[in-house]
């Protein structure tokens, strides 16, 4: 970053005279983090690459995904040597809001879209329901305006990151990765079931008709991505999955497990 | 705040890290955040202030309670705050002190406000945020402690030739190498990364590509081309960095990626707050030459 000025001689602003004046404690600590924040910036990238045993809920719903669990050794000094390194570098993350750990798009999209949509089933054996908020006209899909909903989106998209690599076919290929869904759900409980609540009283408004349903629930839907070599349509094949079940009379919570294809109430074995 | 920062030892004498810079460029890095910050409050928060912040639909300060365990060091000012007017007071704050900033009135103090609304917000409902904010959060946090006050501000346009410290430079520059290798790594463990379909199956993504329609009149060969050059453009970036030509290429792909993306991908405010760092290297003094 050098930069040749035009003018006469160029000066910094406030420098010091000649003479090396003794360092005010203002200049000792901007130096000290711009000295940490250049080792700290790749080394809380480094450490995901080191197995850490981390306690806490697994999946952790927030935080860097990017994080190896786990033991790198059997040196247990070494090991937990790592692991202080980890919490330090964490401490910091989370106290500045500076979390590291990217990924942008990779490992890239399945040949599939995930979406959410919310079933309400009602006492009289009927159900009806609403799709997600951005899912297209299959058809034909618009132009959606970037920025406008980014916030939104993001909210409701937070419901398919675990699931969106775990279609329907696959299940009995990796039976051990789909036994970790109802975890997810039931870690994600406050958020989505405000959300199932904020479906319902705006379905409840444009269907006044319909009553209290017993059950709602959170699905997933993936719609089928053509393939490069076949004509452009969308969803030729849409399969659905249940995630989680909220019973509004009750307030009761259920996480769906997609290995035993059934509701699984919390600290059911 | 300028403050020249003091070194210990070797490094004080270690040119790349003290090489003073001209004060245009962090001038322009604080106009750059702090519209950036202004868009986001105005453009992709408040549409959807009441939905996303009230405690009866999609917010509310439990909404992640367990964030905030014990072990843990997140913190957001919202978690002390009445949902009822919590939310509208800190919007109101933030949006003030990014006007501070944008000004050059008071940088250290509004910086701080700033990226301490934006760590609360980022802390208390992680589900609204992205990997931009994140960038958000760190530009924040440098802008406020660095000169970026010395010319292009309220007082007026400064005097001509004003030199800095340039340290929140090489900040930002490691900050973005990281960003950009770290993500290339974990890209190149993909084999549609590996072999460029990513971005087919990107751009025909009913739910992240803006408009899936559109998309799918660009060549195949033309997807995975982009995707490519992608790839090697964020695993090469920490290299070209290296020296000014190879800066200057590395920077140039990065807004034409960064602005691609905002166009075409549901990304957000990724690429602003990523185009607001990049404000720092551009050689704004010259415009000042030639004027």
């Amino acid at each position: 970053m050098s930069a040749t000025l035009p003018e006469a001689e160029p000066r910094a602003a406030g420098a010091p005279g000649t003479a090396a004046p003794r360092p005010t404690l203002a200049a000792v600590c901007v130096g000290l983090f711009a000295l940490w924040q250049l080792a700290y910036l790749p080394l809380a990238n480094l450490i995901d690459f080191v197995p850490r045993r981390i306690p806490g809920p697994h999946p952790e719903v927030f935080g860097d995904p990017a994080q190896q669990r786990g033991a790198f050794t059997t040196l247990e000094p070494l090991q937990r040597a790592a692991e202080r390194a980890g919490d330090a570098l964490d401490f910091w993350s989370e106290v500045s809001g500076q979390e590291q750990g990217w990924g942008m798009f990779a490992p890239g999209p399945p040949p599939y879209s995930c979406f959410v949509a919310v079933e309400f089933r009602f006492a009289d054996g009927t159900a009806d329901t609403v799709l997600s908020l951005y899912e297209p006209d299959h058809a034909r899909p618009g132009f959606r305006t970037p920025l406008l909903h980014n916030r939104a989106f993001n909210h409701e998209m937070s419901f398919t990151f675990e699931p969106w690599y775990l279609p329907n076919d696959k299940i009995t290929e990796r039976p051990d990765l789909y036994a970790r869904l109802p975890a997810g759900a039931r870690a994600f409980r406050v958020p989505i079931v405000s959300y199932l609540k904020w479906r319902l009283a705006a379905y409840r408004e444009q269907h006044p008709e319909r009553g209290a349903p017993t059950e709602v629930i959170l699905k997933h839907r993936f719609v089928r991505t053509p393939h490069p070599a076949e004509p452009t349509v969308w969803g030729t094949t849409v399969d659905e999955r249940p995630y989680a079940k909220w019973t509004p009379a009750t307030g009761t919570y259920d996480a769906y497990d997609p290995v035993r294809g059934a509701f699984v109430a919390e600290g059911a074995k | 705040m300028n403050v020249h920062p003091w070194f210990p030892g070797a490094l004080g004498r270690w040119k790349w890290l003290n090489e003073p810079i001209p004060a245009e460029r962090l001038a322009a890095l604080r106009v750059a955040t702090a519209l950036a910050v202004l868009v986001d409050i105005c453009f992709s928060y408040l549409p959807h202030f009441t939905v996303l912040f009230s405690a009866d639909e999609l917010g509310g300060r439990d909404l992640c309670a367990d964030r905030f365990r014990d072990g843990r060091f997140y913190w957001s000012v919202l978690r002390v705050l009445p949902d009822s007017w919590g939310p509208a007071a800190l919007f109101g704050t933030w949006a003030a002190s990014a006007v501070g900033l944008l000004f050059g009135w008071r940088t250290l103090l509004c910086g701080l406000v700033c990226w301490a609304c934006a760590v609360s917000l980022w802390n208390q409902n992680p589900l609204l945020h992205n990997g931009g904010d994140r960038v958000r959060n760190s530009l924040l946090l440098f802008v406020s402690l660095s000169a970026c006050a010395e010319v292009w501000s309220y007082r007026g346009r400064g005097a001509r030739g004003v030199l800095v410290p340039g340290w929140v430079v090489k900040v930002l520059l490691v900050q973005l190498a990281c960003i950009y290798f770290f993500s290339g790594w974990a890209k190149l463990q993909s084999p549609i990364w590996r072999n460029g379909f990513v971005m087919y199956w990107v751009a025909h993504d009913l739910a992240w590509s803006q408009w899936p329609w559109g998309a799918a009149q660009v060549p195949v060969w033309a997807l995975r081309l982009s995707a490519l050059v992608t790839l090697l453009w964020e695993l090469l970036f920490p290299v070209l960095v290296l020296w000014p030509r190879g800066r200057a290429v590395a920077l140039a792909l990065g807004a034409a990626f960064h602005l691609a993306t905002f166009f075409t991908l549901e990304v957000g405010m990724f690429a602003f707050y990523s185009l607001a760092c990049y404000a720092a290297f551009v050689p704004w003094e010259r415009l000042r030459r030639a004027g």
